[in-house]
């Protein structure tokens, strides 16, 4: 059974005369322990198919299932309700609070969530940034912290409700090459652990760091490859030195 | 959500713009605040005003015997010999709504001091007498009200009379002077008083008890007004219903007659004493409440102005799984927590306010609990209604342009 299953996902911007078809009939299953790239150039509407997926966006035509259960037709409420337990989300710019501290932002999920009370947050929070390396960050403010930090603790962010999902819509963008890669070794570390981790991205590169590749293209999809043997990004970050 | 949780999420965020909080809040602080000096303000003048007013004798009814006849001819109101001591008596054991009771006879007479005279009137009255037409005893004392029952022959002077009498008014005290013949000793000497409301003069008068000059200086057995005073002005018209019932049964018990005697008071100044004040006080408020919703819309602009800097920040939240309603109860609760803060400064700026023009001014202020109450319910209402809008529209944001916000 696939976590997650979409069949002819249509997406209008601006329906009537200045209408975009960002998706144009997108049906994708994905498993559970999948690394999922999507790929394409900018306009191609791989964003728009993560923002869907992410419930952050709905589809104008077409089905999502998530864990088998119809996705589309919920409400605004029952939809935050899904992404606050079982989706976690990582920004290319980071999207942190500013002039707060990394553990506050880590706990901002957990804020909304009445099923763990206040007590277990901050000790929740605790343990995802020591996850992450950052457990001597925790009370540093986040533009105390260097992009590559910043991003980690977006991570953490996405991790410590433990969700079902990752979504990462660029991860890397902001980040230089070196640093970059870094941030996609913990992706690849978290997949490892047994996360199913959606990632967007423009680069071949990166791309292929995960376990399969989706190309998009004009909001349809031309190509959907495993990647075999995919390479770690510690050994290129090793190679680099 | 919890409650604590978004109370300091309120809290950290007007404290990251703490400048721009403290300038919102403050035109809520001026709000409440002038509308708890306005109210202190309107409150003590109408205080002034209704002790000045009481000053004049407003609370004041006077009884007076009907109009006599002779022989079919209606004479002066006044004339007439009906009224007696036991009506006086009656009126103060059966009444509620009079405070003050004194019969009165007044005659004139010639009075004398060693070589110096004056012709004055002199009236026989109860203590009572005394607060219900408002003199004060300028030196020396005022006989006591069971010494004014009695048949002593003592008496104050009103000024004028003094100050033809004697040089000073210390020198008068004790002294005995004669009044048309019958030697009276002088208690004390009335303060000052001035013209009455029709022009005569108030400081030409001798008191004495009352029986004193019923029965030695006149020789009669009736009284000739009996001074009332009302618990307040306001119950002066119950208080006269209440008189006229109260004389009417009496009178028919005792004479079987028709009763005879009229009732007046100064009932129009004391109606038109209300209307001033709540006008005065209406318009105060009203100044004031304007300021308060000028507060409130600085808030309102303030509050749409961080929903729309924050609008990433909203995104984020949404993002992470906050619900719309958690979205709205954190906008609001900012201006709320705003307002509250504002009402409690606004009080004590109120507070200072009130004190300042009280004594600068010389101005009676009374700060009423109520207007607090008031005050503090008007802020917290505009932070509700003024926070409400902002807050809605931030939680109807949708987070993905919310998240692309630049």
């Amino acid at each position: 059974m696939p976590i997650i299953s979409t069949k002819d996902i249509v997406k209008v911007f601006n329906p009537g005369e200045n209408e975009v078809r960002a998706l144009r009939g997108i049906s994708v299953d994905i498993d559970n322990g999948e690394f999922v790239s999507i790929m394409g150039s900018s306009g191609s509407g791989k964003s728009t198919f993560l923002n869907i997926l992410g419930c952050l966006d709905e589809p104008t035509s077409g089905e999502y299932l998530l864990e088998d259960q119809k996705v589309s037709g919920l409400s605004r409420k029952e939809l935050s309700l899904i992404r606050n337990r079982k989706f976690g989300f990582v920004f290319q710019s980071y999207n942190l609070l500013p002039r707060t501290t990394a553990l506050e932002n880590v706990e901002l999920p957990l804020v909304y969530n009445t099923e763990i009370p206040s007590t277990n947050r901050r000790q929740m929070a605790e343990h995802a940034l020591e996850q992450l390396g950052l457990g001597d960050r925790m009370h540093h403010k986040t533009n105390e912290l260097s992009g590559g930090q910043q991003q980690r603790v977006a991570i953490a962010r996405a991790l410590v409700n433990d969700p079902v999902v990752i979504f990462a819509d660029e991860p890397t963008g902001n980040l230089d090459s070196r640093t970059g890669y870094q941030i996609m070794e913990v992706f690849q570390k978290l997949n490892d652990s047994g996360k199913l981790i959606l990632m967007v991205t423009h680069e071949l590169e990166l791309a292929a760091l995960g376990k399969r590749i989706i190309t998009f293209r004009d909001g349809l999809v031309i190509n959907d490859e495993k990647v075999i043997d995919s390479p770690r990004a510690i050994d290129i970050l090793n190679k680099e030195q | 959500m919890r409650f604590f949780d978004l109370l300091k999420m309120a809290l950290q965020s007007l404290n990251k713009n703490r400048t721009r909080a403290l300038l919102t809040t403050l035109g809520i602080i001026i709000g409440v605040g002038s509308v708890i000096a306005m109210l202190a303000i309107g409150k003590g003048s109408d205080e002034s005003i209704r002790s000045q007013i009481t000053s004049l004798g407003t609370n004041m009814i006077m009884v007076m015997p009907g109009p006599s006849s002779e022989h079919g001819r209606s004479m002066q109101a006044g004339t007439a010999v009906s009224l007696e001591l036991k009506d006086a008596e009656a009126i103060k054991r059966y009444s509620q709504l009079i405070s003050m009771v004194s019969p009165s006879v007044q005659t004139r007479a010639q009075v004398v001091h060693g070589s110096r005279n004056w012709n004055t009137s002199i009236n026989g009255i109860y203590r009572d007498y005394v607060d219900i037409t408002n003199y004060e005893i300028g030196y020396g004392i005022m006989f006591d009200e069971k010494t004014s029952q009695s048949l002593q022959k003592i008496c104050v002077i009103g000024r004028t009379v003094c100050d033809s009498l004697f040089d000073t008014p210390d020198e008068a005290i004790g002294k005995v002077i004669r009044v048309n013949k019958i030697p009276f000793t002088i208690t004390g000497v009335l303060a000052e008083k001035g013209q009455g409301s029709f022009g005569q003069n108030q400081d030409d008068v001798i008191l004495a008890p009352f029986r004193t000059v019923q029965k030695r200086l006149m020789g009669i057995n009736y009284v000739q007004i009996i001074y009332l005073s009302a618990v307040n002005e306001f119950q002066i018209d119950a208080a006269k219903e209440e008189v006229s019932t109260i004389l009417i049964e009496k009178q028919k018990k005792l004479r079987g007659g028709d009763p005879d005697f009229t009732i007046r008071s100064l009932s129009e100044i004391t109606s038109i004493l209300g209307t001033i004040t709540t006008v005065l006080t209406i318009l105060l408020a009203s100044i004031a409440s304007i300021s308060l919703l000028v507060g409130g819309i600085g808030i309102m602009n303030i509050m749409l102005v961080s929903v729309t800097e924050r609008t990433r920040e909203i995104g984020l939240r949404l993002a992470v799984g906050a619900p719309e309603k958690a979205i709205l109860v954190q906008f609001l609760s900012e201006s709320i927590v705003m307002c509250l803060v504002g009402g409690v400064l606004g009080i004590l700026f109120g507070y200072g306010v009130t004190a300042l023009v009280g004594k600068l001014m010389n101005w009676p202020v009374v700060i009423a609990p109520s207007s607090i109450l008031l005050a503090f319910g008007f802020a917290s209402f505009i932070g509700i209604v003024f926070g409400y809008f902002p807050a809605r529209k931030a939680s109807r944001l949708n987070p993905i342009e919310a998240l692309r916000h630049e």
